[in-house]
């Protein structure tokens, strides 16, 4: 049984905290150490990835190479490793969190141990059980985790294993290593993605359609009258726009197609743009001729409501699409 | 740094040293466990269907990787603390490991054979110390110091060499000096010089890993145009007309502290002192202020100043085991290399891709091919060294030029030593007849991104 069995092992060293200010100044401190430690990270998912890392709490089904490395690279959640094997010479030789005195002892614990020596921050558990006496008796066990990882298992224990997470809600990570082949599957019914850090955003901008403020802006400006120096500290979006008119009022827009609008608009903007060194230097100058996307706007909700959900069952899914639903996607 | 030595000899050092070792340490084990090797053996004493087609399964190139094989591994960070664990657990047991660097606070999220009590120690030895303790029976050398602090003699010893450096101008030294040690018999390459170079590189969730057997297939520089260029904003958008908090940041180191030296004559910014940011920082602040721009961050100001990159564990994971397996696929000649150039990219989802890079016919590293430099004579030598720095195949960064004239040899120019600078500086605005250069002249320029001087043949146009 789980209760029995489970023998936390929280390697935590804390600071002792004493009263009133001292405690705060620790914690400060801590606070600070984290932020500097974790530098080269926050960099790319921010302070809300990071907290969200550092309370998730991950399963990892037997301790093999593949799954210790994957806890290593890891690093900042909770975790509890479920393995109910010994650890073998084979094991102990391949993995860098296995020693030869770790040969004859629990898997689980031996591997916590060294993967629990790699960061103070974290605490490490583990469970001597195999997974299938866990699914047979505690199932429930398993929805404390933000992710399992499941790694080695014959299909009948993730088969079994698979469908009682989907029905949890918990995402499941199925891996395997076999030479020089390995496969790794991602099982979540579904992943919301929020905050996301894109290297190079391609946004709609819409300059298309500018609101009325904007292209009283876009206006404002005179590029023929502009001297060279003040042509290339327009911002780019102001050229664009203006290049943009010129191009709609040359051109019937109605009998294109929207790539081939795409491929003239990108002409006439190299012809023109070609002496204008510094503004292709500008930090976004890579981007420009791909964020602008000539919209096609599709007035009728009736028909668009339709398009979508003909679209959605042509990818086999089942979906009613709201009214409010269009109405707000399409806003 | 020794020669190389005959298999005999250095299976016999591995095994003296191992017992100086556990008479040192007392606690350190050096003997294998049954079954250790089971794993590995798999690979190497059965045929399967994805060997080498030359491949004959044998117990011999265990031995080979296990007594004999010898590898070198330039970087223990990111990548190097990876490469080292992989290698040492497949059965590497002659290690050396090249870092000029210090451990610091930031590497610990991801460089895991460094602890809170290790910063301020060098990355080599402690990196070293790590996989020696763990790893009973591998002998990892640590060297702290430069790459360019070793001529081709200690260089020629190793079987392979792996990288996970943070520099292209690193990357281009190690490649000229490997490509130095090739040798060519009547214009045929002998294949005993050459020494395979594994390169890997990783910059947050991107990475690439790449095989390159010098002489053979494209080299760092055939291939330098895939670098994308540096971000570097125009002076006059810094001065006048920032929109950007970079643009405040680049403002204050670039222009305002030379002016105000805040923290003495000739004190020079460092980007590893907290004060010196801190100054950074608060006067882009100011800057920002005037001109309404939000965003300016102590973190910016030191990713700005530093030119950090971001970087996480499991990129370095990625890229470091794909380099580690073609080394143990070329030591072994049990599979069949990539060939040549791996991409991988999971900001989202999950890309990879492979491609042969292809050599460049007239590359100034690896082709026997003479460089050329056609100039009119009456052409100022800073035109000539702004075509060596600006050029892209050669990106040169403080060439140095020299040349035979009147049959004495005459440093043109040389930027490197400030009093030979300021000697030569005038050079610069005369012309190459002015200089006394000849047409068919050789120049022979130096760099940092070469350790062999490269020959250019001077071709008047007019």
């Amino acid at each position: 049984m789980f209760g029995e069995s489970a023998r936390a092992l929280c390697k935590r060293k804390r600071n002792e905290f004493k009263s009133g200010s001292v405690a705060m100044a620790s914690v400060d401190k801590g606070k600070s150490t984290k932020k500097q430690k974790y530098d080269r990270q926050l960099r790319l998912w921010g302070d809300h990835g990071q907290d969200a890392l550092e309370n998730a709490h991950v399963c990892l089904i037997n301790a093999c190479a593949t799954g210790t490395e994957i806890l290593k690279n890891l690093v900042l959640p909770a975790f509890t490793i479920v393995d109910g094997h010994k650890v073998s010479g084979d094991d102990a030789g391949n993995n860098f969190f296995l020693t030869k005195s770790s040969i004859g002892r629990n898997r689980a614990q031996a591997a916590t141990e060294l993967l629990q020596e790699l960061n103070n921050d974290v605490s490490g558990n583990f469970v001597e059980e195999s997974p299938d006496k866990l699914l047979d008796n505690d199932p429930d066990f398993f929805c404390r985790f933000s992710l399992v990882i499941a790694v080695h298992l014959p299909e009948s224990t993730i088969l079994c294993l698979a469908a009682f997470l989907w029905g949890a809600g918990v995402p499941l990570l199925v891996c395997r290593t076999y030479g020089l082949i390995g496969y790794m599957r991602l099982v979540v019914k579904e992943h919301t993605v929020v905050e996301s850090h894109p290297d190079n955003a391609l946004e709609n901008l819409r300059l298309d359609h500018p609101f009325p403020e904007l292209k009283k802006h876009i206006q404002s400006y005179a590029l023929e009258n502009m001297e060279k120096r003040d042509h290339s500290h327009t911002p780019w979006i102001i050229v664009m726009a203006k290049y943009l008119e010129k191009w709609r009022s040359e051109h019937n827009s109605r009998c294109l197609r929207a790539i081939q609008k795409k491929k003239l608009f990108e002409n006439l903007f190299d012809k023109i743009s070609s002496g204008v060194d510094e503004l292709l230097q500008d930090e976004n100058s890579k981007n420009i001729k791909a964020q602008v996307f000539i919209n096609q706007v599709e007035e009728d909700i009736g028909k668009l409501k339709s398009c979508v959900n003909s679209l959605l069952q042509e990818n086999g899914l089942v979906v009613n699409v709201k009214d409010d639903y269009i109405h707000e996607f399409c806003r | 740094m020794a020669d190389v030595e005959e298999p005999e000899k250095k299976r016999r050092r591995v095994e003296e040293l191992s017992e100086k070792m556990a008479v040192d340490s007392g606690c350190r084990d050096t003997g294998d466990w049954e079954g250790r090797w089971n794993h590995v053996k798999k690979f190497l004493e059965r045929a399967g269907p994805f060997t080498h087609p030359d491949f004959e399964p044998s117990t011999e190139s265990l031995q080979f990787l296990l007594d004999t094989c010898k590898v070198l591994v330039i970087g223990a960070g990111g990548l190097g603390c990876e490469l080292l664990k992989n290698l040492a657990l497949t059965g590497f047991r002659q290690i050396h490991v090249i870092d000029m660097d210090t451990i610091d606070v930031s590497n610990l999220n991801r460089q895991f054979l460094f602890r809170p009590k290790d910063v301020g120690r060098p990355k080599a030895d402690v990196a070293a110390e790590f996989v020696n303790n763990r790893i009973p029976g591998c002998i990892v050398v640590p060297h702290f110091q430069k790459i360019q602090d070793f001529d081709d003699s200690f260089y020629r010893q190793f079987h392979i060499v792996v990288c996970g450096l943070d520099s292209i101008i690193a990357r281009r030294w190690i490649n000229g000096m490997l490509m130095s040690l090739l040798s060519y018999e009547d214009g045929v390459l002998d294949p005993s010089s050459i020494i395979p170079l594994i390169d890997g590189g990783t910059e947050g969730f991107k990475g690439n890993a790449r095989v390159i057997l010098p002489g053979m297939t494209a080299c760092i520089d055939c291939t330098l145009e895939l670098y994308p260029p540096q971000v570097n904003f125009p002076m006059c958008t810094i001065a006048s007309m920032p929109r950007l908090p970079e643009h405040c940041i680049e403002y204050v180191r670039i222009l305002q502290w030379p002016k105000e030296n805040p923290f003495g004559e000739g004190v020079v910014l460092d980007g590893d002192d907290p004060e010196h940011i801190q100054w950074v920082f608060q006067k882009s602040l100011e800057r920002a202020v005037q001109f309404k721009i939000t965003g300016v961050t102590y973190r910016l100001t030191q990713g700005v100043v530093k030119r950090i990159i971001p970087a996480v564990a499991s990129t370095n994971a990625v890229i470091a085991a794909t380099c580690a397996t073609e080394v143990f696929k070329i030591a072994s000649s049990a599979y069949i290399p990539l060939n040549n150039y791996l991409v991988f990219n999971d900001v989202d989802g999950l890309y990879t891709y492979t491609f042969e890079a292809e050599r460049k016919e007239n590359c100034s590293a690896c082709s026997q091919v003479p460089q050329k430099l056609q100039f009119s004579s009456s052409a100022k030598l800073q035109e000539v060294l702004d075509y060596l720095t600006e050029n892209t195949s050669l990106q040169m960064k403080t060439p140095a030029i020299t040349a035979t004239v009147d049959g004495k040899n005459k440093t043109l120019y040389l930027q490197t030593v400030a009093s030979i600078e300021e000697r030569t500086r005038p050079n610069l605005s005369r012309t190459l007849k002015e200089l006394g250069l000849a047409e068919g002249q050789e120049l022979a320029v130096a760099d940092v991104t070469t350790p062999q001087t490269v020959l250019f043949k001077l071709n008047f146009t007019s």
